[in-house]
């Protein structure tokens, strides 16, 4: 059951970073949408960690930290290449 | 004494790179704590400052681009001859309507093919006097060479349409740097038309789409709708001709541009993709020693990073220096 769960989730976001990947695809020389883009994949990344933490029941500091890091890393280096 | 330093030395190593025990704790690689992903994201910061210090106060440092009008023209030829299109001749009027569309371009500072002054791409062409039943136009800005622009206009349906339209007969071409919309690099206008002397008035014209519309001109001109999407009418259609009789030399202007900071999309490319690909490449190997390694847990929230991860080395890899429009 808590295996199907995870699994449940985890298909929901592939599926965000799929389209995402679709649009960024459908973006192709147009970097500030591609930029724009990324930067709500993030913010879906972010949602889903927490929601997905909180569900669980495991949520912690640490755990949100981690996805709000990785999250900033992504948008910087989205923002060094695409727009800077 | 040797064999027990090594030893100690390559656990000391395999610990920052993997997950482990430690009094029977697992514990995660010390690359991925969060001290080490802050320390990332900083490294991120300083790139992002130092690319902005060096474009303000050294850009040479970063290299220079040159390219011109006429390899544009040049490629688009070879592109046309490769797919049964007829050759397209330069003409100075079209050219030098580029170029006016080009600097006015800079200097409303739009990236449009209408201006906000709401010019469109053909009263550049009525005010230099060229007369066209059919005419088009294609953008590209902030690309490294000339080659780089004709790929993205290729991979373009609508600008390929306009590149390869049997309809066109002449094109003219500006080339220029400036700044535009707050970004410093090279705007090229491609213009495309068939003249009115080439055409025989009888004929039933199609009506084709590109980007944007090429139109039958009227007098008074009438502004088309760009349309992304090519579209045919089999109605006759009336030829009339611009009424914009002036004829202007073409002086040159636009035909080669040359900017700094040329390689600073190929330097931040390469910087990013080898420390997101490091990222990356530490959170597989958790999954792959977790994996192999009965005792130990992998982590949840580590298959969403590297689920991001790898959609940012997917967005950084396919990532072009550049925009057409």
């Amino acid at each position: 059951m808590k295996k199907k769960h995870d699994l449940t989730w985890h298909l929901f976001m592939y599926i965000g970073l799929a389209v995402g990947g679709l649009g960024v695809f459908l973006s192709r020389f147009d970097a500030t949408r591609q930029f724009t883009i990324l930067a709500l994949l993030v913010l879906f990344y972010l949602v889903w960690g927490f929601a997905y933490h909180h569900t669980k029941g495991d949520a912690d500091r640490v755990k949100m930290l981690e996805y709000l890091f990785i999250g900033l890393i992504a948008v910087l280096a989205g923002f060094l290449v695409l727009v800077s | 004494m040797i064999h027990k330093k090594v030893l100690h030395g390559v656990r000391h190593i395999h610990h920052h790179f993997a997950p482990h025990t430690h009094d029977g704790v697992q514990h995660h690689a010390h690359a991925l704590t969060l001290v080490a992903l802050f320390a990332y994201m900083q490294i991120f910061v300083v790139a992002i400052g130092g690319v902005w210090v060096i474009k303000m106060t050294a850009p040479h440092i970063l290299g220079a681009v040159t390219f011109s009008a006429d390899q544009i023209i040049e490629l688009t030829n070879v592109k046309r001859a490769e797919n049964g299109a007829g050759k397209v001749t330069f003409n100075p009027q079209l050219a030098q309507a580029a170029a006016a569309k080009a600097n006015n371009m800079l200097a409303e500072n739009y990236w449009a093919h209408y201006s906000p002054s709401g010019k469109s791409p053909w009263s550049f062409m009525n005010t230099v006097g060229y007369k066209y039943v059919y005419a088009g136009e294609n953008l590209a800005r902030d690309f490294n060479d000339a080659t780089s622009v004709m790929n993205a206009w290729m991979n373009s349906a609508s600008h390929k349409s306009n590149l390869l339209d049997k309809n066109f007969k002449e094109i003219g071409v500006a080339v220029v740097s400036g700044k535009l919309t707050g970004q410093e690099g090279i705007l090229v206008v491609q213009m495309f038309g068939s003249p009115v002397s080439g055409v025989n008035t009888q004929q039933t014209l199609a009506q084709a789409s590109p980007v944007p519309s090429p139109i039958v001109s009227l007098s008074p001109l009438v502004s088309p709708t760009p349309s992304p999407v090519p579209s045919a009418s089999l109605e006759p259609t009336p030829v009339a001709v611009a009424t914009a009789d002036v004829i202007v030399s073409f002086d040159g202007g636009g035909q080669e541009a040359t900017v700094l900071g040329g390689r600073q999309f190929s330097t931040t490319r390469f910087i990013t993709l080898g420390l997101v690909g490091l990222i990356f490449a530490m959170f597989a190997l958790e999954v792959i020693v977790v994996f192999r390694k009965e005792h130990l847990k992998l982590r949840s929230g580590v298959w969403a990073h590297l689920g991001i991860l790898a959609f940012l080395l997917l967005v950084i890899w396919y990532a072009v220096s550049g925009a057409v429009l």
